[in-house]
């Protein structure tokens, strides 16, 4: 065990070092000149920006559209974490406490959905399905949230789930039964007290998923149900530092989304 | 508190293909403390579930007191249970845990704090009211777990081997508590365990679980002593086991390989039956007393020892008499004057043959 | 009875519109016609972005799988503190939508990107000729990397934790080299991994157009985006949009059951 722990395979620690070092800096280097730039007067055709303003960020906070899409986004987003959160605490209790395994394959069909199914083929089949000459839910937000809540289950689902199986549930709903409560009692005062982290995880992933998420709302929505990422898009071709600006936003958003998770799993592993 | 007598008749339950309980019939006074012993996957959890409610039987009835109860849900049952890893409720504290079924039924305030207290107070664990369970040890978790049972005033309590998730030390300790509470209450007791020495020692009914039935129900003392089948001899305790054919049953004379035995009397015509020795009903004596002895004297054999465990108290020494070994316990003092491979003899009283009359 | 709300919602916003995706691609003008999907396969427009497709996501598999492969066990490798902390910087790129990765690669790559003017004062490169090739299906391998790399990394991570490490020293005892243990003996354990993080990074490579769409408009031909330009834009053809969405949905399913099949066989 001794040497494998120390020199695997004759790589010597220093190789392991290096890569992990370029790896970080492929994964921050865009993310930072991203930052960087968004606080840059001006930058072209040089190395880094020029200048320092806090301009680009106000622009982006006063403009009308940018401020109406934000609200957009997070309407959807908040919509999209109730509706997932309310379809996946039931669903996950189901699969848990049920002996079929049928339902458990189900469910793991469920979770891997959106990597099988390219946005691109829902959105073009809700764009048609919902599409009826007395209401045609076409351009509206209402089905971008629809589509979202489909994506995001597995977002919510997985948590959830992990958090279920690290509580011994049967065992504790048989308790709580032997003690005389009432499923709804259980359900009220154990079952989401304890899986409280496992929502807010949850919740957390499918918010950041619903407000980051570009191809969907540029299938479905219209010009006055944009969401941020497709007002975003079109910041592309405004200028460096106020594109860089906006698209912080959505790496800030990603970020603290990524802080606050990992603050809970250390929590967790306190408890 | 009024206790209630538990009755089970002709309880059956297979899971898939494999019968686990095959027509239990087990009648539990009131106010008593019975113990279920078996083998691991004898059915034991199988049965306390099913008279928790927990599980339906296939076949047979559940009376708790005078009370069909075997369509009733659990919650309905007004049953107290304990789990083997405490199953305390993790997000709730201590206080909050006990005071769960009475919140559930909707109990008074004033009328649950008093009750909270008064049951934390039994199990000695007043200051830790305000703890989270992650914060106690496991010995604390269960007595929490007892509280949290007792508070909602259960007419039977049901514990699933409680103490087996503890450290030695912790597991007699509150083995004891167990049996004061329980006696304090009154309240008619249920208790799983596959630890035979712990059945024994606080139970005031054992009844032994095996092959989907229930094998003896009997006092701890009746169970040790006067075990009915093979299995229970074997299950509890430690013993020596012999085939013998009866040569006269009033005068109690068996035949065991050329030894003639003396026994008590026998009630009952037989021709071969199984005959247990307990070890501590044995002894052993130098090679040069045999010639002495064995005309006056039946249960005199004739051995080599083979093998000595020291047990703290006592020794216990393997005697090979015919190719069977003997099991013979003996003070340390006494133990010490005999070697690994002297020859040596064994020998008893008539009283110390135990008849299984259970093996046909 | 729990299940009712998630049957529902499922039924009606993906069985449903999938079904029609379906219906619609057989619906000729007069009825039942399959001829869209005779010109999916005809048509030198579409068959040249399956094969696009086909092309970006079989390069990034393979440059992802051979790039994220040793960096996952140079991670796993690293001190429990460290490693929580890669952890969450992988995610990171998982994290963004597709729209901050292109604009993150139009800042490091583009005509003035950061690398660009770098290399070019290093080494007096052309910037408009390097930069111009973010643009192309090859560039959008080098942008599909940063999310797909951490993919594999995130799966093999797993993976390597889950080695019974003592196998080797076990096979080596036996007298086996070691690089010949290491492919004896710990690779048929990572297998199973590999494959199935390999087949993620094909599945999520050809349905991905987010990044594509923001760095190239529909300027190179891969399904996905045609499929967008095809509902879009007025004269479109909705009915062979469909039969693409269809095509694409079968080929990535076939090649990933396909894939996976084989090397399951061939150890
Ligand atoms: N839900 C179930 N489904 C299938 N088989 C089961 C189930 N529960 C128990 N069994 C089987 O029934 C048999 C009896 O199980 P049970 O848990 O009652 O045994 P036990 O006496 O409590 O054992 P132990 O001392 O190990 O706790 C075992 O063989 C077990 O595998
Ligand atoms: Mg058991």
């Amino acid at each position: 065990m001794s040497w494998m722990g120390e020199k695997p395979f004759g790589l010597s620690q220093f190789v392991l070092r290096l890569a992990r070092s370029f790896l970080a800096m492929y994964i921050l280097l865009p993310v930072v000149l991203l930052f960087i730039g968004s606080f840059g007067e001006k930058w072209f055709g040089t190395l880094l920006p020029q200048g320092f303003t806090l301009e680009w960020y106000w622009t982006l906070f006063s403009e009308k559209m940018y401020l109406r899409s934000l609200r957009m986004s997070v309407l959807v987003g908040a919509l999209t974490v109730i509706a997932t959160a309310l379809l996946a605490i039931p669903t996950v209790y189901a699969v848990h406490t049920s002996e079929r395994r049928l339902l458990r394959s189900f469910f793991d069909a469920v979770v891997v959905l959106p990597i099988a199914l390219p946005p691109i083929v829902l959105g073009i089949g809700l764009v048609q399905a919902y599409n009826w000459p007395f209401l045609s839910l076409v351009g509206t937000w209402q089905l971008l949230f629809f589509a979202h809540v489909i994506y995001s289950i597995p977002f919510m689902v997985k948590p959830i789930m992990a958090n279920l199986e690290m509580l011994d549930w049967k065992t504790i709903e048989e308790a709580a039964e032997s003690l005389g409560a009432s499923q709804w009692y259980i359900v009220r005062r154990l079952l989401l007290p304890n899986l409280r982290l496992g929502i807010l995880s949850g919740a957390i992933m499918t918010f950041a998923f619903s407000f980051g998420e570009f191809q969907l709302a540029l299938i479905l929505t219209s010009s006055e149900s944009q969401t941020y990422p497709v007002t975003l898009y079109q910041a592309f071709y405004v200028g460096t530092g106020f594109a860089c600006a906006a698209v912080t936003v959505l790496v800030l958003v990603a970020g603290v989304t990524l802080w606050v998770l990992n603050r809970f799993s250390s929590l967790r592993v306190m408890q | 508190m009024s206790s209630v007598s538990v009755r089970l008749l002709g309880i059956a339950k297979r899971f898939g293909h494999m019968p686990v309980l095959e027509g239990v019939h087990l009648e539990i006074p009131g106010g008593q403390f019975v113990s279920i012993v078996g083998p691991s996957g004898s059915g034991k959890t199988t049965l306390l579930r099913i008279i928790a409610g927990f599980l339906q039987p296939d076949a047979g009835r559940v009376y708790i007191g005078e009370k069909d109860v075997t369509e009733v849900p659990p919650r309905l049952r007004n049953i107290g249970m304990v789990f083997q890893h405490y199953a305390l409720f993790p997000n709730l504290n201590v206080y909050e845990n006990v005071a769960f079924g009475l919140r559930a039924r909707k109990v008074r305030e004033s009328e649950i704090d008093r009750k909270v207290r008064e049951m934390l107070t039994l199990v000695h664990l007043e200051e830790k009211m305000y703890s989270m369970p992650h914060e106690l040890s496991g010995g604390q978790k269960q007595r929490v777990a007892l509280a949290r049972a007792l508070a909602v005033e259960p007419k039977l309590l049901l514990l699933d081997e409680p103490l087996s998730a503890l450290d030695a030390k912790v597991r007699l300790e509150l083995r004891y508590e167990l049996k004061r509470i329980q006696k304090e209450m009154g309240i008619t007791t249920i208790y799983v365990t596959h630890d035979q020495e712990e059945a024994l020692s606080i139970s005031d009914l054992v009844a032994v679980l095996h092959q989907g039935l229930i094998e003896q129900l009997g006092t701890p003392e009746e169970i040790y002593s006067r075990p009915r089948t093979r299995f229970v001899a074997e299950f509890i305790g430690i013993s020596t086991l012999l085939e013998a054919e009866v040569l006269s049953p009033k005068e109690g004379k068996l035949r065991w390989m050329d030894y003639v035995l003396q026994g008590t009397p026998l009630s009952q015509e037989r021709v071969k039956l199984l005959i247990l020795l307990r070890p501590e009903n044995l002894s052993i004596l130098p090679k040069e007393r045999f010639s002495s002895l064995v005309s006056s004297w039946n249960n005199v054999l004739q051995g080599r020892v083979v093998g000595q465990v020291f047990l703290g108290s006592v020794m216990r020494v393997a005697v090979e008499v015919k190719g069977v070994k003997f099991l013979v316990d003996l003070p340390n003092r006494e133990a010490n004057r005999f070697r690994l491979g002297e020859e040596v003899v064994v020998t008893f009283l008539p009283e110390a043959i135990h008849y299984l009359f259970g093996n046909e | 009875m729990l299940l009712l709300p998630i049957g529902f919602w499922f039924f009606f916003f993906l069985i449903v519109p999938l079904a029609f995706v379906v219906w619609e691609s057989v619906q000729g003008e007069m009825g039942f016609d399959l001829s869209a999907y005779a010109r999916v396969f005809t048509r030198k427009l579409y068959r040249e972005s399956l094969k696009n497709s086909f092309l970006l996501s079989i390069s990034t598999t393979f440059l992802g799988t051979l790039i994220g492969l040793p960096l996952s066990y140079a991670l796993y490798k690293t001190d429990p503190r460290k490693k929580e902390l890669f952890l969450t910087l992988l995610a990171l790129p998982l994290t963004f939508s597709g729209l901050v990765i292109a604009y993150a690669f139009i800042i490091l790559l583009g005509n003035s990107g950061f690398l660009t003017i770098l290399l070019s004062q290093l080494f007096g490169i052309d910037t408009l000729e390097f930069s111009s090739f973010l643009f192309t299906w090859r560039g959008l391998v080098v942008a599909y990397l940063y999310f797909l790399i951490p993919r594999m990394i995130l799966v093999m991570i797993a993976a390597w934790s889950e080695v019974d490490w003592s196998l080797l020293e076990a096979a080596e005892i036996l007298g086996m080299e070691r690089f010949r243990a290491f492919f004896r003996v710990i690779f048929p354990l990572i297998r199973p991994s590999l494959l199935a993080g390999s087949s993620l990074l094909f599945a999520v490579s050809m349905g991905a157009f987010g990044t594509a769409f923001a760095l190239v408009g529909t300027g190179v031909n891969i399904m996905p985006l045609l499929i967008y330009t095809q509902m879009s834009e007025i004269s479109v053809n909705l009915q062979e949009a469909n039969a693409l969405a269809v095509v694409l949905v079968l080929v990535t399913t076939a090649v990933v059951v396909l894939y996976e099949r084989v090397f399951t066989r061939r150890f």
